[in-house]
C-alpha cells in the first residue's frame, strides 16, 4: 500500500487507486451495481452532500462543482469486480482527493473560503447575522478544522465515518473535530484567528 | 461584538446544534444532468465472460474425459507403444517364468504385474496360466 503525505495546508492525501476501474456498489445496505440508473440514484442520495462538503474545503463553487463531477466520473469507471461496503465514507474520501487535487493546481494558496455549506440567501432576516457570522468563521478555519466541522455539523457523519473519509483514525478525527470546534468559538467570540 | 458574546453561555452540545440548524446549501439547478451526462456508459461484461468460462468448463471436461480414456490400455487414445507391442504378441513361456519367479519370490502380484509382459495379462489369467503350469509341470 502507498504511503500517505501530507499537503502542505497540513491534509493528508491518500492513494485514490480506488477511482481506477468499475461496479458493484452497496446503496442501502444492499450491492447493486454501478449502472446509470444506480449512478442517478447515486448522486440523487449523496451529491448535494458532496457538493457541500468540497465547497466547503474548497471555498469555491466552481471547484466543487468541477470536483464532483470527477467523483461520478470514477465512480462510473469502477470495476464490475469492485464492491464498496460503506458507500458514504468511500464516497467522501473520493471527494476528499479531488479536493486536494484541486488545490494543488491552484497558482497560489487562498488565505481564505470564499463559502461554507451554510447558504447564506435562505436564511431568514432575524437569523441572518447570527449566520453570517458562523459563516465567515468556519470559513477562517484551516482546510483541515473546516472540512472536520463541515462532515461532522454540515453533513451528521459520525467520528468513525469522517475518519474512513479522511483516511485518519477516529480518535484524530474527534480530536480534530473538538480543537476545530473551540477554534470555532474563539472566533465568534472576536478572538484572532491564529490565537 | 456584544451580540457574539452570547457564545459563550452556550454549551458545546447547544453550540453544536445551533450549527447544525443553520440552512444548508443545495446543488445548482442543472448541475444534476450536466454531471451524470459527462458520466461514461459502465462497460459490461458480464456476458461474454461467463461465455469464456463456459468454453473453459467445456475444454476442461473434454481434457478430463481424455485423460480417463487413455488410462483404458485398449484405447488407441492412451495404449502406450510398450504396451500395443505387448498387446500384439503374447508372453513367451521366459517371460511367464520371469513373472512366476517373480511372484514365487514374495513380490507382491501388483508389483509383479507393473512388468512390461503383464500389461495385457489380467491378473486372473496370469494367476491362471502360472497355475496350470504349475500343475502341467
Amino acid at each position: 500500500m502507498a504511503t500517505s503525505k501530507s499537503d502542505e495546508q497540513g491534509l493528508v492525501v491518500r492513494p485514490a487507486s480506488f477511482v481506477a476501474g468499475i461496479l458493484p456498489l452497496r446503496v442501502n445496505g444492499s450491492h447493486v451495481r454501478a449502472e446509470r440508473d444506480d449512478l442517478s440514484a447515486i448522486y440523487d442520495a449523496h451529491a448535494t452532500a458532496l457538493y457541500r462538503y468540497l465547497a466547503t474545503l474548497l471555498g469555491n463553487a466552481e471547484e466543487a462543482e468541477d470536483a464532483l463531477q470527477e467523483v461520478f466520473l470514477h465512480l462510473a469507471r469502477r470495476s464490475r469486480r469492485d464492491h464498496i461496503r460503506d458507500l458514504r465514507p468511500y464516497l467522501f474520501r473520493a471527494a476528499h482527493n479531488q479536493a486536494i487535487m484541486a488545490m494543488r493546481r491552484r497558482k497560489r494558496s487562498e488565505e481564505m473560503a470564499a463559502i461554507s455549506w451554510i447558504d447564506l440567501e435562505t436564511c431568514e432576516t432575524g437569523d441572518r447575522e447570527l449566520v453570517i457570522d458562523i459563516d465567515l468563521a468556519v470559513r477562517q478555519l484551516p482546510p483541515a478544522q473546516r472540512e472536520v466541522i463541515a462532515l461532522k455539523l454540515g453533513e451528521d457523519l459520525t467520528f468513525r465515518e469522517i475518519a474512513q473519509a479522511l483516511g485518519i483514525p477516529r480518535n484524530t478525527a474527534a480530536s480534530r473535530y473538538r480543537l476545530a470546534l473551540a477554534r470555532l468559538r474563539v472566533l465568534l467570540e472576536g478572538g484572532e484567528p491564529n490565537e | 461584538m456584544s451580540e457574539n458574546r452570547r457564545y459563550c453561555d452556550m454549551t458545546e452540545e447547544e453550540f453544536e446544534s445551533a450549527v447544525r440548524g443553520l440552512p444548508r446549501r443545495e446543488t445548482r439547478p442543472g448541475m444534476r444532468e450536466r454531471i451524470l451526462s459527462y458520466s461514461p456508459q459502465p462497460r459490461h461484461v458480464g456476458r461474454p465472460r461467463l461465455a469464456f468460462a463456459l468454453a473453459a468448463l467445456m475444454v476442461l471436461l473434454l481434457a478430463d474425459w481424455l485423460a480417463l480414456k487413455s488410462q483404458d490400455v485398449g484405447s488407441p487414445f492412451g495404449a502406450s507403444p510398450q504396451a500395443v507391442v505387448a498387446q500384439s504378441e503374447p508372453a513367451s513361456k521366459d517371460e511367464i517364468a520371469l513373472m512366476r519367479d517373480l511372484a514365487a519370490s514374495g513380490l507382491p502380484l501388483r508389483v509383479a504385474m507393473r512388468h512390461p509382459t503383464a500389461q495385457t495379462e489380467t491378473y486372473f489369467d496370469l494367476r491362471n496360466r502360472m497355475l496350470n503350469e504349475a500343475d502341467g509341470g
